[in-house]
């Protein structure tokens, strides 16, 4: 059984879990995030960009994998400059990566077992909690089989368990949706929907049915910085009937990037 | 200690203290079957312990160095004592030789050998990461074992072929000092390049 923590219910002090004040984040020598602000609370946030965006470059600085070149970034309240407060941060932090690697003859459980106590669960919550992460995405037959075996949807699904593990407060996910078929695709919004009730979620994907199925809020960004932020909804309303696509959504996002590219280039 | 058992399959130390191992056992058969000096070579003790320091220069980076790197815990306190470990192996391995018929010694040149040639690899896994973390080592191991080198009066000489200089050459010592200070300051702080996806 699961225990409540005195963490658990103590009263949230900042704000927003995640936030940014003109960060810049670079890709090797590539400016690949310019300048972008973000102010992020409870709930789940998809991600939209063309490809080239600087979705994956800013990921991974929110997962503190790569430090800021510039600007603020606080999570959970905290400085990420400040090295000291840096542990706390990845304690609730998770993070699926657009691509990972893994040792090829860990399990589907060892593998989410060592992300446990990458995260400092402590040891004796982590069988419970690797069970629980497993079970959630599903994978609970394929517990102890060996991540080699697995097929390109099942690493995904092992690669969603290991960032759920530490129940997270913040939880990134690069790309969480490739490799799913309809049906678990459709269970995975399920998870999202339920995460985004207690945490703060951003998903980075191009498939804009997704956003529109399980986001509360939608942010666009293009060239390193953010071009548009609203609800789904309202990203629906902004297309115009002339934009290229099928959904309400897609012709949305055609209609508002399009009109940020306009603005760009004035 | 469940996690050390997944930390260490992860990075496939088993495989590499078995190669280590082998290594070692293997300089001093071949040494035991064809000379009649209890005394390992100094070429042959050096290329045997480049090979254990190769092989333990592998388990310094992972896979998911991309998952690895936002761990939780402190990560500069494990590289540190992951490297102190390996240094703990191959002195160790060396120290067993006595028990055999075939010997690497004298003591001074083996500890410097070990530490100066870890220290290269762990500078090595830092700058070129953990798969390519032995080339600068088995260059510079293979400069020292060439026919042409040996102990020289001249010092640059003596630091270009600092693993076959003769136990208490100065510039030998600093030259693998050198190494394994940068080595094991620039492994502890920065460890191996994550790469993007």
């Amino acid at each position: 059984m699961r225990t409540v923590r005195a963490a658990d219910i103590a009263p949230q002090t900042y704000r927003w879990s995640i936030e940014a004040r003109n960060l810049t984040v670079k890709a090797g020598r590539h400016q690949a995030v310019n300048g972008l602000d973000l102010s992020l609370g409870i709930g789940v946030h998809g991600l939209l960009g063309a490809n080239g965006a600087g979705k994956t470059t800013l990921m991974r600085c929110l997962a503190t994998v790569i430090q800021p070149a510039g600007g603020e970034l606080s999570l959970l309240g905290a400085e990420v400059s400040r090295g000291s407060r840096l542990r706390g941060i990845r304690r609730d932090l998770g993070y699926l990566p657009q691509a990972f690697g893994y040792y090829p003859r860990f399990t589907v459980r060892e593998f989410v077992e060592y992300v446990a106590w990458l995260k400092e669960t402590p040891a004796q919550d982590i069988p419970g909690a690797v069970q629980r992460a497993v079970e959630r995405v599903g994978l609970e037959a394929k517990a102890d089989a060996k991540m080699k075996s697995l097929s390109g949807g099942m690493l995904r699904r092992a690669g969603i368990a290991q960032a759920i593990v530490n129940d997270p407060a913040v939880l990134l996910l690069d790309e969480p949706t490739v490799g799913l078929d309809p049906e678990q695709r459709l269970d995975f919004r399920d998870l999202l929907r339920t995460l985004g009730v207690e945490s703060c979620l951003l998903v980075s994907t191009h498939l804009v049915e997704d956003v529109a199925a399980a986001c509360t809020d939608v942010v666009m960004i293009h060239e390193g910085r953010t071009a548009w932020t609203g609800t789904p909804e309202e990203l629906a309303a902004a297309g115009a009937d002339s934009a290229p696509g099928d959904s309400p959504t897609e012709r949305g996002y055609a209609t508002v990037l399009g009109r940020y590219r306009e603005q760009a280039v004035r | 200690m469940r996690w050390m058992t997944l930390y260490a399959r992860s990075r496939q130390v088993p495989r590499s203290l078995f190669v280590a191992l082998a290594s070692v056992a293997l300089a001093c058969l071949l040494w035991a079957v064809f000379s009649d000096d209890p005394t390992v070579s100094d070429r042959l003790m050096t290329t045997s312990v480049m090979l254990g320091a190769a092989v333990l220069g592998l388990t310094l980076g992972t896979v998911d160095e991309e998952l690895n790197r936002p761990a939780a815990h402190h990560w500069p306190r494990r590289r540190a004592l992951h490297l102190l470990l390996a240094l703990g192996v191959l002195v160790a391995l060396a120290l067993a030789t006595r028990l055999g018929p075939a010997h690497f010694e004298p003591f001074p040149v083996v500890l410097r050998n070990v530490v100066g040639l870890l220290g290269l690899t762990a500078l090595g896994a830092v700058v070129l990461g953990p798969d390519l973390s032995w080339l600068g080592a088995a260059v510079w191991t293979l400069i020292g074992v060439l026919p042409f080198s040996g102990p020289s009066p001249d010092v640059l000489t003596q630091a270009a072929t600092w693993t076959v200089q003769t136990s208490g050459t100065t510039a030998a010592t600093v030259c693998a000092a050198v190494l394994a200070v940068a080595g094991a300051t620039a492994y502890t702080f920065y460890g191996c390049p994550e790469r993007a996806a």
